[in-house]
Order: C-alpha cells, then structure tokens, then sequence
C-alpha cells in the first residue's frame, strides 16, 4: 500500500540512500500502521503546510480578516498560528511570570530580588521569537500590555503616566497592603480563563481555603491571619469597582471610539467582572443593544471586525457572547 | 565589474556579479564576514538549480531596488494586492515551484522576494472558502466535526 501522506523518501542525489525519519518521528504516530513509500525519484512536493510556521505568518500577515478565517477553517496548522498558539503563549508569559498564586512567598513581603524577578524584564523571556512573529497579528500586544500594566502597577516602578492604571476619579487606589491581592486576583483572571464563575465564587473567600503541604506529604488548612481575609475582600472590591466602572461606562456610554473595542487585554477581564456582577436579563439587554443596528451602525465596521478577530484566541468569551446575544444563556452562576 | 560563483544544492555553479548576489542579505553578511571576493564558490546548500535561477533572475531585474524599509511591518508592506506586474509574472509558475522561490528568500533573507512570494499566495487565496483553500493547496481537512463546528461558530462571530 501507498500512503501519499506519510512517506519517506530516498534523496536520488546521494549514493547512500537517506530515509527522513524526522517525519515519521515528528507525526508520533505506531510506526506499525505506516507502509514507507521508497521513492527513487524526487523528494516529496513541496506543499503549503509544508512552509515553516515563520512564513505561514507571513503570508497570513497578508490576508484580510474573511482570508484568516476562511484559512484557519482549512485546516488546523492555519487554526493554531492564528487563535490557539497565542492563547497558548499569553498563558504561558503569565505563569512565567504568576507561577503559582498558591505558594507561601505571596504571603511575605517581597524582597529586593523578588521585585527584580518579577520586574518587567524578564517578561519575555524565552518568548522573544514567537511574540515577535505574534505581534504581526496584535494578538497578543494588548495582552501583553495588560501583564505589563499590572507589573508596573504592582512593582516600585512609577507608572508610565502616574496616576493612570486602574485608577478612575472618584474611587479609591489600593493600599499597598492590598496590592499583593490585587495581583493575585489578577493572577487567577489570566490562568482560568474561563466564565467559571463558581471558580470566581469560591476564590472570592479564598483564603480560608488554602491547604499547604505538610512535612508527613499531607495537607493542612493554612492559619491565615483574618486581616489577609480582610485584605482579600478590599483588593477584590477595589478591582471590581475599578474594572466594572469603566466596563459600565464604555459599554453604556456605547463610546464607539473607546480603545477598549480593539483590546482583548482589557475587555477580557472587564467582561469576566460585567457578567458576573449583572443580571441576565440587564445583561441581556445591554449586550443587545451593543450588537443593535443602532449601535453596530455608529461603529466603524473595521473596528468592530477588528475586535473579533482579536477576539478569536479567547473563544470562550466569544462564545459566552453569541449566547448572550442570542439570548439563550441560563446560566445560574452568572447572579 | 566583481562576480561569484554560487553552488546549488545539486552541485551546479553559476556566475553573479556580486551586486545581484548582495541582495541575498545571507550572502552580503557572508562576503562581508570574509573580507574580499571569493575564489572558490559558495555553496547554497538548501536550495537546487532551477529554484537558484529563478531566484538569481529575479534578483538581476531588482538589481537597483532601493533597500525595504527597516520597518518591516510598515503598511505599505500589508497591501497584498500591491505587486509589480513584472513580479506577477515573475511569480506564474506551479505551486511547487512557487514554495521553492519562498523557502529559498527565507533561507537566503532576500525581504522583498519574500514578501512577493508571500503576497501571492495571500492573493492565491482571497474569495475562497476553507474548503476551496483545501482544494486549492491539496491540504487534509484534519478537523473533528466538532471542531469544525467551533470554528464555524466563532467565524460567524467574528464575521456577523
């Protein structure tokens, strides 16, 4: 039998013939079930797929937003560069950088060498060659901006503009006791990336349920001081006044101008905390009206096409949208 | 006027002024690195005869060329519909052919070529749908059902 897909070929150039091995090694597949093609001829066509992942970016750089969906459609090499591979790596940068939030140091002040570690130049480390090959998309750069942002917020750093951040007239910063919280709950935002909101529910009181291993390899409910708690709950309340201010304030103010509409790194979070803290059928009704033709005709179709696309690595804030807009979410969790 | 010899993968020399050859910033850093014009040829070892050529002729017709800009995501560079007509032609050949001339600019860092390369097959696949696109570059559909039906959903999402 002949397996077009799956062969190896013998270079005719050479005297001794040389099978590449490399693919049947590279698919992991039971060598049992492949029958090797002995081509004494030419090396397999060279196909599409068969360019490196550096220029299938490359190419997809060119495409317009219906070529990139309608590529990602064909196949799953296509799918990945463009939706799960900068996913993949957005989470990878953040537990790089957020390794766990359940390890004791959070709960200690931060040395000198911590605050290095955790600064803003090791963010990218082992990550220089696929953020520079991402960023073609921008993808990824709002996100990245947002780990940025937060590290600038929670480090010795001054902010780039003081005062800027989170930060919104009227409501209060936190206190630096609280900011270790705060880059905790930030920290579980970006690696639960989902609408769990029982997850959210839990953690809200999360300390109480800290187990820490024993010496014995067991576990053991950590004894954390009630002032942690409290400082728990002010972070979490402070980052959800922030966050649903000005979610609140962009999406019913419907400014169609707003930067936000083209930052995932932004909207993402502020969708998480809009939906959770909104009943369904407001919810219902202000996502509506953000997709009415009233609206929709107001936003610039680019930007809004844009926005999606951008959209696209974070499916399931995608989807929690169509269901909203569709009006067919029930979920309990959401109140 | 200064020449090199280039050897393809296949063994065949071929003559170059330099100056065509130095738009393969590969060889200019090469050439550079060694001081002086070389006796002996360079050896290209990843790419063959015909695709070499191809590539050299092209090189030839954009011997004076302004460099590309540094910014290599400038928008002019993202207009896919903006090749020369000489480069359109340049550019009919097979689909084989056609991924030769690309890998081989990558290989031998040659920008513009690449980005021409790069912009045909965008245009290649302007108006098609996943599966025209499958017809087109003999690509396997290796998504589940399910899968296909997620990313059907998500690009009415995102097309709506």
């Amino acid at each position: 039998m002949v397996d077009t897909d799956i062969c190896c070929t013998v270079d005719g150039s050479l005297n001794s013939p040389t099978f590449n091995v490399a693919i049947l090694s590279d698919l992991n597949i039971n060598d049992s079930n492949i029958d090797i093609d002995v081509d004494t001829g030419n090396e397999m066509p060279l196909d599409l797929l068969s360019l490196p992942d550096d220029v299938l970016l490359m190419i997809m750089s060119f495409c317009d937003i219906e070529r990139l969906l309608n590529l990602r459609g064909a196949n799953s090499r296509f799918n990945n560069l463009l939706c799960t591979y900068p996913r993949q790596i957005c989470d990878q940068i953040i537990r790089a950088h957020f390794p766990d939030p359940f390890i004791g140091h959070y709960f200690q002040e931060l040395t000198d060498f911590e605050l290095c570690y955790w600064n803003l130049q090791s963010r990218f480390d082992g990550y220089d060659y696929h953020i520079r090959q991402l960023k073609r998309f921008g993808a990824i750069e709002g996100y990245l901006e947002a780990v940025e942002e937060i590290l600038h917020f929670l480090t010795t750093k001054p902010p780039k503009i003081p005062g800027q951040h989170f930060s919104i007239k009227g409501l209060p910063r936190p206190n630096s006791g609280t900011k270790r919280w705060v880059l905790i709950y930030f920290t579980m935002l970006y690696h639960h990336n989902t609408l769990d909101l029982s997850f959210l529910q839990l953690h809200r009181h999360w300390p109480q349920y800290v187990l820490t291993p024993t010496s014995e390899g067991g576990l053991r409910t950590n004894t954390i001081p009630y002032i942690y708690s409290q400082q728990w709950e002010d972070a979490v309340d402070w980052v959800e006044r922030v966050l649903m201010a000005k979610i609140w304030r962009t999406v019913s103010s419907a400014d169609v101008n707003s930067s936000l509409w083209n930052s995932p790194s932004e909207i993402f979070p502020l969708l998480r905390t809009f939906v959770r803290h909104t009943h369904p059928e407001e919810l219902k009704a202000v996502v509506s009206s953000c997709y009415s033709l009233e609206w929709t005709g107001r936003l610039d179709k680019q930007v809004l096409t844009d926005f999606r696309l951008r959209m696209l690595p974070f499916g399931d804030v995608c989807e929690t949208w169509t269901r909203l807009y569709k009006g067919t979410i029930h979920d309990k969790n959401i109140v | 006027m200064s020449q090199i010899i280039l050897l393809s993968s296949d063994n065949v020399e071929m003559k170059v002024d330099k100056e065509v050859a130095e738009r393969s910033i590969l060889i200019k850093n090469m050439l550079e690195d060694v001081g002086e014009t070389p006796d002996q040829a360079i050896p290209i070892p990843n790419v063959n005869e015909g695709v070499l050529r191809k590539v050299i002729e092209w090189c030839e017709h954009h011997r004076n060329d302004p460099p590309p800009p540094a910014d290599e995501d400038s928008d002019s560079r993202k207009k896919s519909t903006d090749i020369e007509e000489w480069d359109q032609k340049f550019m009919q050949v097979d689909q084989e052919m056609l991924f030769e001339i690309i890998l081989a600019a990558n290989y031998l860092d040659i920008k513009p070529l690449l980005d021409v390369g790069c912009k045909t097959v965008a245009n290649m696949i302007k108006g098609k749908s996943p599966e025209e696109i499958r017809k087109t570059f003999n690509i396997q559909n290796d998504f589940t059902p399910e899968e296909e039906d997620q990313i059907r959903r998500e690009n009415e999402w995102a097309e709506e």
